[in-house]
């Protein structure tokens, strides 16, 4: 048990690290997703394609490969003005990736709204800007919930991939205490703070289910 | 009850299993298994992947010892953080790989006698003008995570006092990756990594004047493996009699970097 006291602060610095990463890529991207979702539904068709070339990119290829060609491809290409910090790259990178699929997820639950309930709202003659809030929005959301609360798991796990590019995360910190002590109760401990975290997510979501369950 | 039985008869088992091996010596256990399997990682010359095939001074070195041996000699690309693990869970049976001796180590390790001569040095591009430890005044440094270089910075409080902040890679070369970027202006190293593998093939950089640290590389075996750690030394010295090492320290160094007490 002491030993875990000694270890856990650094743990807990680098889970700081890691919770920051996630937050800052969860914030920017839902609201990104939602925007180029419901401009991937107008009827512009090139920016339809430049979304679709978008996610093609972002979902064909690893993360860790983006993470790498962001910190480190792009001041080699392209000169001094792409260096930033290291976890300033890794958000950015975080935020492009994670908007990408967000995106889909929340085109999938526009276009599930049924074509007559448009109908109707013009039927109410409703706005096109209050149909989207009044109709579209709230139903997008609710259909949406369970598939961005599955993304935003993910998310947590994935942010472990800075460690990659010299991040102090508390997945870098974990195995810097392992290597240094010869001893792998770091692992269970940084196990159980990821647990915590993912459960903490899984309950919020399923509280904001139930909230959202009237639509039924 | 029949669940109970056989769980009894399972760790029974294991018990004798256990009870076996420990009767046999480390160096028994090599030559029955006929195997030798030596973790390395991304580290060149010493040892390296190339074209899917792990090569180096060190993997060479060990072919040629475990021919003399009559064993096989499999490699096996490690995470260097877990060294001690892989060596422990008998993944591998000798870390080999430009392995530093040190005091640390020793209490998790038993070493070979040491075999080569290093020191650790700063590199840096060309037009920095980084030369010495004073020079590292303000500046972001890399090292590889848990290397020798990692340790005797975090241990040299001119240095640690001095830089903006300390960056630790997964391996030397993305940390002179991160140097190429920017990232980091100058990354403390290996000489022999250094000089060999960063002078040799690219331009732009150069080595500091000042000397970090001194260094030895040994061949490090699950700690008690005493019997073998032996025997893998006077066929090691062999070797070094009859020419064979003198001979592969040439090819890849150009002049002989072996040592020999």
């Amino acid at each position: 048990m002491t030993y875990f006291g000694l270890i856990a602060n650094n743990l807990l610095e680098g889970t700081k690290v890691t919770l920051t990463v996630f937050a800052l890529t969860w914030v920017f991207s839902i609201p990104l997703g939602l925007l180029l979702a419901m401009l991937k539904n107008t009827n512009l068709k090139l920016i339809g394609r430049l979304l679709d070339f978008y996610t093609w990119i972002i979902r064909g290829t690893p993360l860790l490969l983006q993470l790498f060609f962001v910190v480190y491809g792009l001041p080699i290409l392209f000169g001094e003005f792409f260096l930033m910090p290291e976890i300033l790259g890794a958000v950015i990178t975080f935020i492009i990736n994670y908007t990408a699929y967000f995106i889909e997820i929340f085109r999938g639950g526009m276009n599930a709204i049924a074509k007559n309930q448009y109908e109707a709202a013009s039927v109410l003659s409703l706005s096109k800007s209050q149909t989207f809030i009044y109709v579209v929005l709230p139903q997008t959301i609710k259909k949406t919930l369970p598939s961005i609360a599955n993304e935003t798991i993910t998310l947590i796990k994935d942010t472990a991939l800075v460690s990659a590019v010299a991040i102090s995360d508390l997945m870098r910190n974990t195995k810097d205490t392992v290597a240094r002590d010869f001893r792998v109760e770091a692992y269970f401990l940084a196990a159980i703070i990821y647990l915590v975290l993912t459960y903490a997510i899984v309950y919020l979501f399923k509280k904001n289910e139930k909230k959202k369950a009237f639509y039924r | 009850m029949r669940k109970l039985a056989v769980l009894v008869l399972m760790v029974l088992a294991t018990v004798s299993l256990v009870g076996c091996q420990s009767s046999k010596t480390d160096l028994e256990y090599i030559l029955d298994k006929e195997t030798f399997v030596v973790g390395f990682t991304d580290f060149p010359p010493m040892g390296y992947t190339e074209n899917g095939k792990a090569t180096g001074f060190d993997i060479e070195l060990a072919e040629a010892v475990m021919e003399k041996l009559g064993v096989k000699l499999e490699t096996r690309y490690i995470d260097w953080d877990a060294k001690v693990l892989e060596l422990k869970s008998k993944k591998i049976d000798a870390v080999w790989n430009g392995l530093t001796i040190t005091e640390e180590r020793k209490l998790e390790m038993t070493f070979s006698n040491p075999y080569f001569d290093n020191n650790l040095i700063i590199i840096a591009k060309t037009t920095s003008n980084i030369n010495t430890i004073a020079d590292l005044e303000g500046k972001n440094i890399g090292v590889e995570n848990q290397s020798s270089a990692d340790i005797a910075t975090a241990k040299n409080q001119v240095i640690m006092n001095g830089v903006e902040a300390v960056k630790k890679y997964n391996t030397s070369a993305e940390a002179m990756l991160a140097l190429n970027a920017g990232q980091v202006d100058a990354v403390i190293v290996d000489e022999i990594y250094a000089r060999y593998k960063v002078l040799k093939e690219t331009e732009g950089y150069s080595i500091g004047t000042e000397i970090i640290g001194s260094e030895q590389y040994g061949v490090g075996f699950r700690l008690g493996d005493e019997k073998l750690s032996a025997r893998i030394d006077e066929i090691i010295d062999e070797l070094y009699e009859d020419g064979t090492i003198t001979e592969l320290s040439i090819k890849y160094f150009g002049v002989d970097l072996f040592v020999r007490d």
